[in-house]
């Protein structure tokens, strides 16, 4: 069963829109949600969190859209933003009270268990904490509640190489039972091939793909070659061609009827090569 | 039950401006005290003023990605801004007490203190709800993309109207002021204050229709 259905969604600013962007992700799997800067990423998380309106479409969370049940609508969700949402000047009792007012499966005892074990100071204002520990008071916070789909929004920009780590692994924890979901939209690519099952890519306020993790790499080789090798043919048949003095690299489709010359090398791309590759055709 | 809740939080956010709130008592006690021509009804305008000026604070000194906290709580449409308006209704209840207490506290320093027809208190209450109520409609209504200062600005207005204006009425217009004081009775006052509670209500409608319409972030 889809936990998330995103279907038709749409929103126009002055100088971007997003087009009619639909995806859909089971229980239990992790997306990423990749695109360039200004590519819409924020827009659709902000349409789903229902922190921005879509002119149409619709979204909806373990079969329940907004409209029909906003208070349990906003209780599935978890969201982990790039900066801290929190009110700067309120302190984690201040978060821990408010979390107990509002979410009856709010477990004080687990909020407790995370924030002793990251060693947040209870009393300090959250001006005064740095990025990481702003970032596990987000998780502290959604992860000491019950809820369906976690949303990170760049949540693992500037975090040292231990603290992804952990959260890579919270989030492979939070999936296992096979009833929730992450959809995390980030830069740091090397992120999702370690633990993303589904990747959509978003350019331009447009959907460029969305597919299996596995099934996106199986589809494509990376090839390389020197600049001998790249007859017209060849040419027609890559995808984002990288030109340099040495050679050039570039995705070749499996499915491509073109054969490969002797002495061009090819490799399994990863998802980091697929959209670089994939940004320098569209380009 | 969520209104409470969201009124909660701005008192917790309002716990920093406290000391500077009372100051204005403060300043309020020492002219009842001093000012034996003035009426302790002064002491509740002060208090007002400065309630009024707070009432929207625990919201505008937020950043307004800080804002998406509180918009992503779960509560059903209108809720948060309902808890906004109610936490600016309790300021201005507990400015209007704590007038009474400096004015009691006076009192028993000069015992001559006279306090004056209580329905002035609750009309002067009235007033302040309205232009509370404009105040915090301001915040709905001011883009959230305008520049901080400017909103802080246009924010100030309703209460410096409140205070200032009602001086520089009094003073230019001494005869305005004679005859309603004439004409206002317990019964008037009362309805005024109804009134004043009515309008207040509609500009929480209105912030609500306004904030349903706009993207939080």
């Amino acid at each position: 069963m889809n936990l998330l259905e995103v279907r038709n969604i749409q929103k126009q600013y002055r100088d971007f829109s997003l087009q009619d962007i639909s995806f859909s992700l089971p229980a239990g799997y992790i997306m990423g949600y990749i695109g360039q800067n200004g590519a819409g990423k924020t827009t659709t998380l902000n349409i789903i969190t229902h922190l921005a309106h879509t002119v149409s479409g619709s979204v909806s969370i373990d079969g329940i859209r907004f409209e029909d049940d906003p208070v349990k609508y906003r209780e599935m969700i978890g969201y982990i933003g790039d900066t801290s949402y929190f009110p700067e000047m309120l302190t984690l009792q201040n978060i821990r009270e408010i979390l107990k007012d509002f979410y009856p499966s709010f477990r004080p005892q687990e909020f407790d268990h995370y924030v002793n074990r990251w060693n947040l100071p209870l009393k300090k204002q959250i001006r005064t904490y740095s990025r990481g520990m702003k970032v596990k008071l987000m998780f502290a916070s959604v992860l000491s509640r019950d809820t369906k789909l976690l949303i990170l929004d760049e949540a693992t920009n500037g975090l040292d190489p231990m603290v992804r780590k952990e959260v890579l692994t919270l989030l492979q924890e939070y999936i296992s039972d096979g009833q929730k979901s992450v959809l995390f939209s980030t830069h740091i690519l090397e992120d999702l091939e370690q633990i993303a099952d589904y990747i959509f890519f978003i350019d331009n306020g447009k959907k460029i793909f969305c597919d299996a993790r596995e099934e996106l790499t199986d589809r494509y080789l990376l090839v390389r070659g020197g600049n001998d090798d790249l007859t017209p043919a060849l040419s027609h048949a890559l995808i984002g061609i990288e030109r340099n003095k040495f050679g050039f690299e570039a995705l070749y489709s499996a499915k491509s009827d073109i054969i490969l010359p002797a002495g061009i090398l090819t490799a399994k791309p990863t998802i980091d090569q697929i959209v670089v590759h994939m940004i320098q055709e569209m380009r | 039950m969520r209104i409470f809740k969201y009124a909660k939080i701005d008192f917790i956010m309002s716990k920093r401006f406290v000391l500077f709130m009372l100051l204005f008592p403060i300043l309020a006690f020492i002219i009842v005290l001093k000012d034996t021509d003035s009426t302790p009804l002064f002491a509740s305008i002060y208090c007002l003023f400065i309630g009024i000026i707070l009432s929207s604070s625990p919201r505008m000194s937020q950043h307004q990605t800080e804002s998406g906290f509180s918009k992503m709580l779960p509560s059903k449409s209108g809720e948060d801004v309902k808890g906004h308006f109610l936490f600016a209704f309790c300021l201005l209840l507990f400015s209007l007490l704590l007038s009474w207490i400096i004015i009691g506290v006076a009192a028993l320093l000069r015992p001559q203190l006279d306090f004056g027809p209580f329905h002035y208190y609750v009309l002067v209450l009235g007033a302040a709800l309205v232009f509370s109520g404009i105040e915090n409609l301001i915040y709905y209504l001011i883009p959230t993309d305008y520049a901080p200062q400017t909103a802080n600005l246009l924010r100030l207005l309703p209460g410096m109207l409140f205070f200032f204006g009602g001086i520089f009425f009094a003073d230019s217009l001494p005869n305005i002021v004679l005859w309603f004081v004439t004409w206002i009775n317990p019964l008037r006052s009362y309805i005024l204050f109804f009134l004043s509670a009515i309008i207040f209500l509609i500009f929480m409608e209105i912030a609500v229709v306004r904030n349903n319409s706009r993207d939080a972030l």
